[in-house]
């Protein structure tokens, strides 16, 4: 009787050795954990130590597990070994949507866990747990084949221990699809309130970067008899009714026009000289006279209040 | 640098006048700074008269930072070209591009090997070259925000421009990446970005589709464009082939890479040069010992002779430089034969010698696959007791017989010979034309090995023969791997017999090392072709340039030429017989 397996109930005299009394769970569970098949999937060096892992020395087909897969819907374990990149985790995600339940995922290697060595790099993903669940983590940088196998063994355990009525896939609300991640910029998952949070937090970054900026002198320059300053926006769009525009060395004053709104990331040109034209809505001529002294010359910007905004010194540098 | 030098001091005035516009002193070459509109012309006449018939190496160059660079040459685009015929070190070219408008000439047209690196060149600088027919992104993706490699573009988790990062530990804590940024993730988006209205770019892979054969009165076919990769268990790896086919025939072919880019060359330019030992150890995961001498050789190229190793060291470096051709050899014969439809067992008896050497490789360094063994100057550690004498038990009894046993089985094999022989043609010429090094090339019959072209460490020591075969197939590429694992086993078993007692660490040693302000470009033979490391140096103990010039990557331009004609499943073994490896491919 002692030397039962773990989960056998006690057999009746009568039928002892006709029948053998279990529970689904133990049947479901053992039939699960020594038949994972895993998917021939390799993305970089532990791959190797994959491979090795199914040679003689170390001969995964001890449990069970020699049968790898090329096809995702013929393969219950995947194994995540290598780093992780932007572009690699669309098809990755996209694989393991295409796997049938029960599913399971091992992490493989310090860059599929967290990013490893390669963690701050522009196009790695810093642990593949951040798009799909992860049953096993096996440390190591490749871990060993011994390591890897610990790491089945944790596996086959944790599989030991689920039962068939608390399993999510079994459940009536169950989805099991993740949203494939969209490579634009950057990768973004397409998951809307992810995507909302991104909106969000870029639309803040960009006011607050709008709000930082301002309205400047950018450029002072002539061709021929005409003369041009160019006064650009890089803030939120100014008003600019009662400003003013004043010239160091001849003391002149050109006062902007009631109503006048320069635009985020527009620049208005304000003509001087013989030849000064208003070719678009966003040049304004000033007079037909010579304003700036080429030798030398200090554009200054005031705004409404009278407060100096800024300042442009031209000529001589 | 650049002296102000008279017109007619300037070398190749009378050939192409007003092409070099100076020569620049380097550490090791001195290059010539090219006008681009004559970059073309000059690189003809080098490659016609002067018999530099290799581009080996094209890369780019962010002076952004760099004492005494202006906006106006912030660029650089470095060629170093050779000769296969003579050996010897490279002729450097340089061509200076300004900030806003940079863009170079093609040099496709004379040297068609420039493909992928000039893409390359495109994707992480943004340097445009005029001319090439497929300007696309390479390791990126269309729609990538910015060219990574520049100076000013920082990366998500940029803490400092170089390591050591004094924020890591602010009051002796560690910090969080994630915490800094504000998605928590290792992403970073253009302000204003709204992903619900992203519409990715329509990424157009250029081949010639055509409708029907064009023969009158035949069946009318429609050419078929299937994507091989990235999970596809026969591509080694995560890469991506698109083909064109006509029924089974294969009419166009393209590469599609960059699923394994994982930054190697920015986290370089963070690191000091020390961190980045391990990392190469990375490259080309099969072999790393051999990345770890390429990088040790360039860095004390750098530093000068101050840094040479001693004799045990070098000695040292040579056993476990050749032992790594031996494992990366038998590796890529079972992948090979895995290709071809052996599945798994051919492989199985590879892996089985593999295990012995990476024991020996455990023993002396500590990890089985990603060694970290070489220093500046020397070697990590000295191998432990009785290392040699199981090192000599292997290479005296049991690999040559192993391989002979390979040889038996393999060579002689029907189908290995009905699937091989004739498949994947490359003549002499192309390998040459397109940069293809390594057994690679050597299977096209060209005899070009850099330990007898340009011997580095002490190679010049060692009584041994550069493996050819001129049947410019699949099989030729097979054959000479099987060969140079047994010329392999001849160096290994001279310098197991020469090998000194003594020091094995030359140099200062330390943690830190500054070299010269400078450029280098060193290469050595590794199993998969010319490995070389271009390091500029500005003085600190940082480098400012880390570039890899990845063999499997470069013989990849020749992997369409050889496809095209060939059955679908030959595309399969053509690239087997390349013999990449993705994380040396993307870096």
């Amino acid at each position: 009787m002692s030397n039962l397996p773990p989960g056998m109930a006690e057999v009746p005299e009568e039928v002892k050795s006709n029948v053998i009394l279990s529970t689904v769970d133990f049947v479901y569970n053992l039939a699960r954990s020594y038949s994972l098949w895993p998917m021939t999937f390799g993305l970089a060096c532990c791959a190797i130590e994959f491979i090795v892992t199914g040679t003689a020395r170390y001969d995964m087909s001890r449990f069970g597990m020699e049968v790898a897969r090329p096809s995702p819907r013929q393969a219950d374990l995947m194994i995540v070994s290598g780093t992780v990149t932007k572009k690699m985790v669309v098809p990755i995600v996209r694989l393991y949507n295409q796997m049938a339940e029960p599913r399971y995922v091992i992490s493989m290697g310090a860059c599929a866990t967290g990013g490893g060595p390669f963690k701050e790099g522009y196009n790695v993903v810093s642990g593949i747990d951040k798009f799909i669940p992860v049953d096993v983590y096996v440390p190591g940088c490749p871990p060993t084949p011994e390591a890897l196998i610990h790491g089945f063994i944790t596996l086959h355990n944790k599989i030991k221990k689920q039962s068939v009525r608390t399993v999510p896939w079994y459940r009536k609300d169950y989805v099991g699809q993740i949203p494939i991640p969209v490579l634009g910029p950057d990768i973004f998952s397409t998951d809307p309130a992810k995507m909302r949070q991104i909106r969000d937090i870029n639309m803040q970054r960009l006011m607050a970067s709008r709000a930082a900026g301002k309205v400047s002198i950018a450029e002072l320059r002539h061709a021929g008899d005409d003369e041009v300053v160019v006064i650009r926006n890089t803030g939120l769009a100014q008003d600019m009714t009662g400003w003013q525009l004043h010239s160091g060395q001849g003391e002149r004053r050109f006062h902007f026009p009631a109503g006048f709104v320069l635009m985020p990331d527009a620049e208005v040109r304000i003509h001087s000289g013989p030849e000064a034209e208003a070719a678009t809505p966003n040049d304004l001529v000033w007079t037909t006279q010579r304003i700036w002294r080429h030798e030398g010359d200090t554009a200054t910007l005031i705004d409404a209040g009278g407060a100096v905004v800024s300042t442009f010194s031209y000529g001589g540098n | 640098m650049s002296d102000a030098q008279s017109a007619t001091s300037l070398p190749y005035q009378d050939a192409v006048p007003g092409a070099v516009l100076a020569v620049e002193k380097g550490l090791l070459d001195d290059s010539l700074i090219v006008a681009p509109d004559k970059l073309v012309p000059l690189a003809t006449y080098l490659r016609d008269h002067e018999g530099y018939d290799m581009l080996s190496n094209l890369t780019a160059v962010d002076y952004l930072k760099f004492k005494g660079r202006t906006k106006a040459d912030r660029f650089e685009v470095v060629y170093h070209l050779y000769s296969t015929r003579r050996g010897g070190r490279p002729k450097v070219l340089k061509v200076r591009l300004p900030e806003d408008n940079p863009v170079a000439p093609s040099l496709i047209s004379v040297y068609p090997g420039a493909n992928l690196q000039e893409r390359e060149a495109w994707d992480l600088y943004g340097i445009r070259f005029t001319g090439h027919p497929n300007l696309r992104r390479i390791l990126l993706w269309e729609g990538f925000n910015g060219h990574p490699m520049r100076k000013d573009w920082l990366e998500p988790y940029y803490e400092a421009d170089v390591k050591p990062f004094k924020s890591r530990h602010p009051d002796g804590y560690h910090a969080w990446a994630e915490d800094r940024n504000p998605w928590g993730d290792n992403v970073r988006y253009p302000d204003g970005f709204d992903p619900e209205t992203w519409q990715s770019p329509v990424q157009t892979v250029p081949l010639p589709r055509h409708g029907g054969n064009g023969v009158p009165g035949a069946i009318k076919t429609e050419r078929l464009v299937v994507n091989m990769g990235p999970q596809h268990p026969s591509t080694h790896g995560v890469f991506r082939m698109v083909v064109e086919l006509d029924g089974e025939t294969v009419t166009a072919l393209e590469p599609e890479m960059g699923y394994l880019h994982r930054n190697h060359e920015k986290i370089g330019e963070r690191n000091t040069y020390l961190m980045n030992m391990p990392y190469t150890d990375r490259l080309d995961y099969l072999s790393s010992m051999s990345n770890n001498l390429a990088y040790a050789i360039a860095v004390e190229k750098l530093l000068g002779d101050e840094y040479k190793p001693p004799e045990r060291a070098e000695y040292l470096r040579v056993i476990m430089a050749e032992l790594t051709r031996i494992v990366n050899h038998l590796f890529s014969v079972g992948t090979f034969l895995n290709d071809l439809g052996a599945f798994f067992t051919p492989l199985l008896y590879t892996v089985r010698e593999r295990e012995l050497i990476l024991d020996l490789f455990e023993a002396a360094s500590g990890s089985r696959m990603m060694c970290n063994y070489m220093r500046f100057g020397g070697v990590a550690r000295d191998v432990p007791d009785g290392w040699l004498d199981q090192c000599r038990q292997l290479v005296y009894e049991r690999l040559p017989a192993k391989i002979d046993e390979l040889d038996r089985y393999l060579t002689g094999n029907e189908i290995v010979q009905q699937r091989c022989v004739g498949v994947g043609y490359l003549s002499p010429e192309d390998a040459i034309a397109l940069s293809c090094t390594g057994p690679q090339l050597r299977g096209s019959g060209v005899p070009y090995d850099i330990r007898k072209a340009e011997p580095y460490s002490i190679y010049d020591r060692f009584d041994f023969s550069v493996v050819a075969f001129d049947g410019c197939d699949v099989y030729s590429r097979y054959l000479v791997r099987i060969e140079e694992m047994r010329e392999s086993i001849k160096i290994l078993k001279q310098a197991l017999k020469q090998i000194p007692e003594g020091p094995i660490q030359g140099g200062k040693g330390g943690y830190t090392v500054r070299p010269p302000v400078g450029d280098v470009y060193s290469r050595i033979e590794a199993p998969k072709g010319e490995l070389g490391f271009y390091l500029v140096s500005d003085g600190t103990g940082n480098p400012y340039r880390y570039r890899v010039r990845p063999p499997s990557f470069i013989n990849l331009t020749a992997l369409a030429p050889m496809c095209i004609g060939n059955k679908v499943a030959d595309s399969v073994i053509i690239l087997g017989a390349i013999d990449i490896v993705l994380g040396e491919v993307d870096r």
